[in-house]
């Protein structure tokens, strides 16, 4: 199998460490979209980005900032056999998906330089203890290994300035 | 982060479904007096809650509107200004075209980007979601107490920030660099995450007339020009109205899991918070008669939707796009709703069954209690009056304790062997 580019191998690794180990373990969907933008916004994700996107959150629709480019990875993990993804039923929310690392993941990961590694542990993991994601209501919070709680901005869309004038459909 | 592809003034229009009929639409008309073409109405989304007062407070306009166009049982076209009163970074003008049947089409022309004719992709997947958000406040202030209750069932906590109902978006370019001569260029890296941002996952990239076309779930980027955009329009108000649909499916499918759990929580005895339970499902049962009123609304649009695809029948890009498969599949959506309407009423029904079946025992507990209390004090109250009786006839007071006790047991063994037989009686009646 081809080297994947740095920031998938980074994405296998964030997989990894929340559901690698013994037992068997899901991160879902939500969670790790919440954690891919906090790897964004603190530079770990280098090439990806993320835009608003109108997403069903906990039973409602609203505006999350998602990462197409994350999603494009998590698809070629998918395809190369790196990570598995599982689709269940809830009762509140109709359906939601999570993804735990593969063997083959594993393996491919003992391949991964320790500096991409160390770069993941060092805003994911600080301390040695994993940042978790808890939800307060519906907004997702980030509870760091030093017990404070923050709030990311996962689900505020930023304002750009722009002018704009009346367009009419001539049909 | 960068910045791949940017377009040169570009055209955004917004296109979703909204429940019209021809009365709810001419009703609106006259509101915004639109035969008298009136400009410049203000208009706000509070409610007013004491229409008895003569004076208004603290109402602040949210927008201000213009009717530019009107055409009976048609059309109303609108000019709007929107942000009043709010230190925005954002002037918005746009224009709102309002059909029917229920499609709403949003129009602006980009002048300028954080002061820039050029916008990127990345800005605009911005703006694109600022404008979701205006149009959301703004058709808040236009619309009905019905059509805003509608969507705040299917789209719930809409008036909050941040919480948002689904539209599909439509940008329009002559130019965009790079300039890639094929529209499926624009799908490779790196360019194709960054129109996946606007489109969503892309299900078609063709060239029409010389014009690069990028279809997605979510949204369309046309690059170059394509002449005549009717068919971009009947495409862009299927998929809105598909979302619709969808959209309240997802809320009818969450509705009968919601249902489902209540019915198993009562099967398992889980009978606390009655109160709150058939206040929710008095609620639920409210909002399915709502909805399932939508269906002739409903198969009104699948009807102007058809006259107006079929002026178009057989065009390159609707016939590349499968825009006749979205019309079939909303035809048979809507046959299918009916089906699931009557299901979840047949499961409410079944809960309040249930529910009643248990407030019901809840009664036969309570009179029986309420019996055995009546027998207690009944036969206090005959001992009493035997013991005083006797004591007043000179009796011995051990003999009169004995009496009345025997008096007390007497009223209260009988008492007890003819509320059961009447309880057995009634159970057997039942």
């Amino acid at each position: 199998m081809r080297r994947l580019r740095e920031d998938a191998e980074k994405l296998l690794y964030l997989i990894s460490l929340y559901t690698g180990g013994e037992v068997i373990k899901w991160i879902k969907n939500y969670a790790l979209w919440v954690l891919v933008y906090y790897g964004i916004i603190n530079n770990v994700f280098k090439s990806y980005d993320y835009a608003p996107t109108v997403v069903m959150w906990h039973g409602a629709f609203r505006v999350a900032n998602i990462s197409m480019e994350a999603e494009k990875d998590l698809l070629r993990l998918r395809n190369e056999g790196l990570i598995e993804k599982l689709r269940l039923a809830t009762s509140k929310y109709r359906y939601i998906t999570a993804y735990r690392v593969s063997k083959g993941g594993l393996e491919y990961l003992k391949g991964v330089p320790a500096e991409i590694r160390k770069s993941v542990d060092a805003v994911f993991r600080p301390g040695g203890s994993l940042v978790t994601v808890v939800l307060d209501d519906y907004r997702p919070l980030l509870r760091m290994p030093d017990g404070r709680t923050i709030n990311i901005g996962f689900l505020e869309a930023e304002d750009v300035p722009y002018e704009s004038d009346t367009y009419y459909l001539l049909v | 982060m960068e910045e791949y592809v940017s377009l040169e003034e570009p055209v955004l229009l917004v296109f979703e479904w909204i429940p019209f009929d021809i009365d709810v639409f001419e009703e609106l008309a006259e509101e915004l007096e639109a035969k008298e073409r009136e400009r410049g109405i203000l208009l706000t989304d509070a409610v007013d809650e004491d229409p008895s007062k003569p004076i208004f407070e603290r109402v602040p306009p949210k927008a201000m509107v213009s009717v530019t166009r009107y055409e009976f049982g048609k059309v109303i076209e609108l000019e709007s200004f929107l942000g009043l009163g709010e230190e925005k970074l954002q002037r918005e003008r746009l224009g709102i075209r309002i059909t029917d049947y229920g499609s709403v089409v949003y129009g602006l022309r980009i002048k300028s980007v954080c002061g820039s004719p050029k916008a990127s992709l990345d800005k605009l997947s911005r703006i694109v979601f600022d404008v979701f958000d205006d149009t959301s406040t703004l058709m808040d202030s236009i619309l009905s107490l019905y059509q805003r209750r509608v969507l705040n069932i299917i789209y719930p906590r809409l008036r909050e920030e941040g919480f948002e109902r689904r539209k599909y978006a439509v940008l329009i370019a002559r130019r965009a660099s790079p300039d890639l001569p094929r529209a499926e260029n624009y799908l490779a890296d790196p360019y194709g995450t960054e129109v996946r941002q606007v489109t969503g996952r892309v299900i078609s990239a063709f060239e029409l007339n010389g014009a690069k076309v990028l279809c997605g779930e979510n949204g369309m980027l046309i690059i170059g020009d394509p002449g005549d955009l009717s068919w971009a329009v009947i495409y862009a108000s299927l998929r809105a109205f598909e979302m619709f649909l969808n959209d309240m499916n997802v809320y009818l499918w969450m509705t009968w899991d919601r249902v489902s759990v209540l019915r198993r929580e009562l099967l398992k005895g889980m009978v606390e918070e009655v109160k709150r339970r058939r206040g929710e499902l008095a609620r639920i049962s409210s909002d399915i008669s709502l909805l399932s009123g939508l269906r002739g609304v409903i198969s009104y649009a699948i009807k102007r939707l058809e006259e107006e695809f079929s002026e178009l029948e057989g065009h390159e890009a609707l016939d590349t796009l499968r825009a006749g498969r979205i019309l079939l599949g909303l035809k048979r959506r809507n046959q299918f709703l009916g089906d699931l309407f009557e299901a979840i009423r047949n499961e409410i029904g079944g809960v309040v069954m249930i529910l009643n079946t248990h407030i019901e025992e809840s009664l036969d507990r309570l009179n029986t209690y309420m019996y055995i209390l009546s027998i207690v004090f009944g036969a206090f109250g005959v001992g009493e009056f035997t013991m005083e009786s006797l004591l007043s006839l000179g009796y011995d007071p051990a003999i009169s304790m004995l009496m009345s006790i025997g008096a007390m047991s007497a009223v209260a063994i009988g008492g007890w062997a003819i509320g059961k037989y009447v309880l057995k009686r009634g159970g057997e009646e039942a």
